[in-house]
């Protein structure tokens, strides 16, 4: 009788400590779990991955203004921009009807920056595309800039506004609260090995 | 770990910063500003290392919070799309342009274009000029035109049909052009569409633009060219 008594609380001890793993583990999965979602949602990996449409493919898939983006790349050429290997979109977003106008500064198919003027030659394109009365009249509201070097490998991409652009141009803004508002990517590996090989050039 | 990730990283920002002023190249132009805009940001902090954080945001491409803003910094891959798209319109244009034009070769490259950029109107416009141009039903493009202005916001969607219909009037107008140049006669199903957009253009526009007429003339001229097949149009 003793014995059996012995061995039932024996019984409901392992049972209890089986009942600790068996929780502590469901609630560390629950973490992982949560973790992930948090994790994949940070990275919008269901974007990348094709299975929601990423805010470009969302928010830019109506039909470019391609003669909008010819006058405009006119505009500037004629205002003094080198425009050779410059390929400009002007391009509506979906939800607001605005224009966003894309810009590919290609150093490998003859982009040059204008260096003649006082600002950074990289502010100096974004105002010249965006400051023009064609600009305005396309209701261009923000530029996206994406620069790519001699073999065409993407660098950087950024992102401005118009009106912040605008701002800045005439000298309501100063360079470091552009350069605060400017967003932007960048193309980490591409500049540390164009960097790292230019480095073995000066040494070479 | 911590120590030997700022062992690393650091002598990298310092590299950047040291390549960039070494020689006055356009790139290394653009990468200095790209620094100074990453010092700005707080990408990189005052000792040249990354925070992780904005690291993560700028080279992973996580969300800025407006959803604008991230699709301008996306806008890469949309302007590759149409770079490439844009490059089968013109070897559809270049298939279109000789004395005897190649149809079934410049559909190929607008279809190609359509895969591209499905919800693009100029490519449709351009798809349903030329199927009708060898006698096919260009209803299935011109429909799906039309339909890609419906995603646009309420503003926007009567400025966008009405490009619509003027680009389709351009393209079948040069399509008529095309036909007589190299055949003689015109497919019913060009005039047939070209009355339809007329019809669609007056609706929308008020004024009338490069047909001599008002669109409703224009309309009715098209339409009396398509109602005669073999004798007014080719069947």
């Amino acid at each position: 009788m003793k014995i059996n008594k012995e061995k039932k609380e024996q019984g409901k001890e392992k049972h209890g400590k089986h009942g600790c793993l068996r929780g502590c583990l469901i609630f560390f999965l629950v973490i992982v779990v949560i973790v992930g979602v948090f994790l994949i949602l940070f990275f919008r990996v269901p974007q990348k991955i094709g299975i929601v449409k990423s805010p470009a493919e969302r928010l830019l898939a109506p039909t470019p203004d391609r003669d909008g983006a010819k006058t405009l790349l006119s505009e500037v050429a004629a205002a003094g921009l080198n425009t050779e290997g410059i390929d400009l979109y002007v391009i509506p977003f979906t939800d607001t009807g605005e224009n966003l106008a894309i810009a590919v500064l290609n150093e490998s198919e003859g982009f040059s920056f204008n260096r003649s003027t006082g600002h950074n030659p990289l502010i100096q394109t974004m105002i010249d595309l965006t400051t023009g009365d064609t600009a305005q009249e396309l209701n261009v509201t923000r530029l996206s800039l994406e620069y790519r070097d001699e073999s065409s490998q993407s660098l950087m991409t950024l992102s401005a506004s118009t009106n912040d652009i605008k701002q800045f141009a005439s000298g309501a803004m100063t360079q470091q609260e552009f350069m605060n508002v400017l967003e932007g990517k960048i193309n980490y590996p591409a500049v540390l090995s164009t960097q790292i090989s230019s480095i073995y050039k000066f040494f070479e | 770990m911590k120590l030997r990730i700022k062992k690393i990283i650091i002598p990298m920002a310092l590299l950047l910063f040291i390549g960039a002023g070494c020689t006055r190249s356009d790139k290394d132009l653009a990468i200095g500003f790209l620094m100074d805009w990453a010092v700005s940001q707080g990408i990189i902090n005052e000792d040249g290392s990354p925070t992780w954080s904005t690291l993560a945001r700028s080279t992973l491409g996580t969300s800025t919070g407006d959803p604008q803003t991230d699709a301008a910094i996306d806008a890469g891959v949309v302007a590759k799309s149409i770079k490439d798209s844009d490059e089968q319109i013109d070897q559809a244009d270049q298939a279109l342009a000789n004395d005897q034009p190649d149809r079934e070769k410049a559909l190929d490259h607008l279809n190609q274009a359509a895969k591209i950029r499905p919800d693009d109107w100029y490519i449709r416009n351009q798809r349903a000029t030329v199927l009708a141009e060898t006698g096919k039903d260009p209803q299935k493009d011109t429909t799906r035109a039309d339909k890609s202005c419906d995603k646009l916001a309420d503003r926007s969607q009567r400025r966008c049909l009405e490009r619509v219909y003027a680009n389709r009037a351009e393209f079948v107008e040069a399509s008529i052009a095309r036909q007589i140049r190299s055949r003689g006669k015109v497919k019913c199903t060009t005039y047939e569409l070209q009355a339809a957009t007329y019809k669609e253009l007056g609706r929308y526009r008020l004024t009338p633009f490069e047909v001599g007429d008002t669109y409703f003339d224009a309309y009715q001229r098209a339409q009396t060219q398509a109602s005669q097949p073999g004798v007014t149009c080719a069947p």
